[in-house]
């Protein structure tokens, strides 16, 4: 009866545990498409031996442990791609946004430029022709409102960044926060010996948020707690302590800050990575340096025209009148630019007050094909410059996105490969599993069958 | 290493995305005949496009100037042909002059025909085109000649009109260089007829050498003139033709090769189409159905 006994207990731990497995494969088949999910799978071992009257015989079978797949070099290398991706990502809409502003369509500032300069032209044909001198001042004022408008479309281009930028920083902070309550939990969990699957899964899938929007590096201690930091080394989460990012306004600037107590530090974008840095980068390396060239630009259009102007003469008589209203700094130049004659009688073609003098006006018209910015290039060929200059920025940073994006999926697969869930291995599984439930409810049946027959035998 | 569902539904999206992607870029290509539509499609051209437009704008604005240079040519060329008449039938009314037989009366008609000439050609170097004074130099404003004798009120300057990358070509003569300068036409005509009111054919008669160099004088000049109207109009053929490489040029750069898009484009639809095709497999596929 002894042994019957035992193989009734093997029967019992045998259904418990193929039950258990197929409960951990309708988990896995259940998180199929949950992102960052990993496969777990229970860890099945055989009971110790027993010595029973001189036989070792077997206990049955228990689960030991209930653990996930997890391969930490995939990992890091997804989330080292997530912070590439970011960052092309975090440049992707504000350099489109650059590249409207700079585009070469016949409504560009090239092309504003090319009018003005021919409506000069037109006026050495007629140069005393009210006509021609309300055309050529419209033309001026038309070309001073795309200066205006550039300069503020780029405005807008800093402020959208901004604005985006303080949002994502609540998200940011939430999530810092998130990753160390998972800390606590993890090692709650873990120091009871178990494996935290499941918050093992979630902490991971924010830790690869966190590449993507500020490129962060991770390191994971002895008690299972990791710690996230900046690529400049700035700690944002130690344990279970948090160091919250925070945006500040200083005059027309947004800065970016991380508070250590009551120490704050400015995060430049040569501290940080991912999205935060893409946009950054386009806003304090990209943007910043095209308004101060377009400013260079809109200021020697200002000198160089006013300097001709101011040489000749309008039809009553009268000198030294500034075509554009003059400027004394380079800084917000093209936002400044603005038409100073109003009528048209002002407008200086010769350098008499001969209705027919048109010398001046041919002067100020060859300017739009003089190397006049810095001695060496056109007012065409400087604008043509800026635009191939975000051109090839935009051009690139397709390429780059392309390129992570496609490496992403490929790394992402790699790992779905290792830890992933496949429905195909879960439901052959499954089928083992439930064989294998069948199995052991049949040995249960067959010991009762024989418990049965042993307790007949007194009849 | 296994196939999981979400890789397979992820490398399909990537790659429908991509082939979805390259289709729109196509189908814009297609629709708008340009391969260039924003900067980043060849930052590469983004310079000599613009350069060229810009020249394209200059040539065609050269060629309009030049068509009111050619304009400003057959006036000033009409109208120095009507001097040069007048000045041959003044010579035809002096040398009339010398005929002994002729009396006070006779020189008195003479003197009258002068006069009217002189008044022509007075009216005909005050010519007004346009409401301008066209020999009135950059003053086009003031009447060219008034009082008696006529004196030039306008100033000695040529009008330039640029009909080239720095190519300058005058467009206007002056009345001083036409009418006073050299040979005083209206000075020579006064004398004419003030000595056929005096009886004195001699002295009329004696202009005539005057005359001849007046008329070779606004000859002189007329040729001059129409040496620039051959110029500006051989200019203007050449600048002509040279718009149409330089629209060749920008199409070069810009214009999309229809034949090629298309040809793709029919290339990427087949492909698209295929992506999909293999999208419906996958779903059609499940080891759920065999178990």
């Amino acid at each position: 009866m002894g042994g019957l006994l035992n193989a009734l207990n093997i029967g019992k731990t045998s259904l418990a545990v193929n039950q258990k497995s197929i409960e951990v494969v309708g988990n896995n088949i259940a998180n199929v498409n949950t992102p960052g999910y990993s496969r777990q799978q229970a860890e099945l071992s055989s009971l110790p031996v027993v010595d029973i009257e001189g036989y070792f015989v077997g206990q049955g079978v228990t689960v030991g442990d209930i653990v996930r797949e997890h391969d930490v070099f995939i990992s890091n290398q997804v989330q080292e791609k997530s912070s590439t991706v970011g960052e092309e990502n975090g440049k992707a809409v504000p350099l489109s946004a650059v590249e409207r502003v700079l585009n070469i369509s016949e409504r560009s500032l090239a092309a504003e430029i090319s009018r003005y300069f021919d409506a000069w032209q037109e006026l050495t044909v007629n140069p005393g022709g009210t006509v021609e001198r309300d055309a050529l001042i419209m033309r001026g004022t038309m070309l001073a409102d795309v200066f205006n408008n550039v300069s503020q479309q780029l405005d807008v281009v800093k402020k959208d960044i901004n604005s985006t930028l303080s949002v994502k920083i609540d998200d940011v902070n939430l999530v810092l926060r998130e990753v160390a309550d998972l800390n606590d939990r993890i090692a709650q969990i873990e120091i009871f010996g178990h494996t935290a699957n499941s918050f093992r899964d979630q902490r991971d899938l924010l830790v690869e948020q966190l590449s993507a929007s500020l490129g962060v590096k991770t390191f994971e201690g002895q008690d299972g707690k990791i710690s996230v930091n900046l690529p400049s080394g700035h700690s944002l989460v130690n344990g279970n302590n948090v160091q919250t990012l925070a945006g500040v306004n200083v005059g027309n600037e947004f800065l970016l800050q991380v508070r250590f107590g009551d120490v704050s530090i400015d995060l430049d974008q040569g501290k940080i990575g991912g999205e935060f840095k893409g946009m950054m980068e386009v806003r304090d390396t990209l943007v910043s340096s095209l308004q101060d060239e377009l400013d260079l630009m809109a200021f020697t259009l200002v000198d160089e025209v006013n300097d001709l102007h101011e040489n000749g003469m309008g039809l009553d008589g009268i000198g030294s009148r500034p075509f554009f209203t003059p400027l004394t700094a380079v800084e917000d130049a093209s936002r400044n630019i603005a038409v100073a004659l109003q009528q048209t009688f002002e407008v200086a073609s010769g350098n008499s007050d001969a209705v027919g003098d048109n010398t001046n006006a041919r002067s100020i018209a060859a300017l739009g094909e003089k190397k006049v910015i810095n001695g060496r290039e056109t007012f065409t060929e400087f604008y043509g410059r800026l635009s191939a200059r975000v051109g090839s920025k935009v051009a690139q940073n397709n390429l780059n996105l392309t390129g992570a994006e496609d490496a992403l999926v490929q790394l992402k697969n790699l790992r779905d490969g290792r830890v992933g869930v496949s429905i195909e291995e879960e439901m052959i599984n499954l089928i083992q599993y439930q064989r294998g439930f069948e199995a052991s409810a049949k040995l249960l049946s067959t010991v009762d069958e024989m418990m049965a027959t042993l307790l007949s035998l007194k009849r | 290493m296994r196939t999981t569902q979400a890789a397979t539904h992820r490398i399909l999206q990537a790659e429908l995305n991509r082939h979805g992607n390259r289709l729109q870029e196509l189908r814009k290509i297609a629709i708008s005949g340009k391969k260039i539509s924003k900067p980043s499609d060849d930052p590469a051209v983004v310079q000599p496009v613009l350069a060229t437009r810009s020249q394209l704008h200059n040539v065609d604005r050269y060629i309009k100037t030049m068509d009111t240079a050619m304009d400003r040519f057959h006036v000033m060329d009409a109208q120095l042909e009507q001097v040069g008449n007048l000045l041959v039938r003044a010579r035809e009314v002096t040398i009339a002059a010398g005929n002994s037989a002729f009396d006070q009366g006779d020189l008195n008609s003479l003197a009258e025909q002068i006069n009217a000439l002189k008044e022509e050609m007075v009216s005909l170097a005050n010519t007004k085109v346009d409401s301008k004074y066209i020999f009135s130099g950059y003053r086009e404003n003031v009447k060219s000649f008034s009082g008696n004798p006529p004196v030039y009120n306008g100033d000695t300057n040529h009008t330039m009109l640029e009909v080239g990358p720095g190519q300058m070509v005058q467009v206007n003569l002056t009345g001083n260089e036409i009418f006073t300068d050299g040979v005083d036409i209206f000075t020579v005509l006064e004398t004419i007829e003030s000595a056929l009111l005096n009886g004195d054919s001699a002295v009329a008669i004696a202009q005539l050498d005057d005359l001849t160099d007046g008329a070779d004088q606004v000859m002189r000049l007329r040729s001059v003139m129409g040496n620039n109207s051959l110029r500006t109009e051989e200019a203007q053929k050449y600048m002509k033709e040279f718009k149409v490489e330089i629209r060749g040029i920008l199409s070069r750069y810009e214009d999309a090769d229809i034949i090629e898009t298309i040809s793709e484009l029919t290339q990427q639809e087949g492909a698209f189409e295929l992506a999909l095709d293999v999208t419906a497999r996958v779903a059609r596929l499940s080891i759920l159905d065999y178990l």
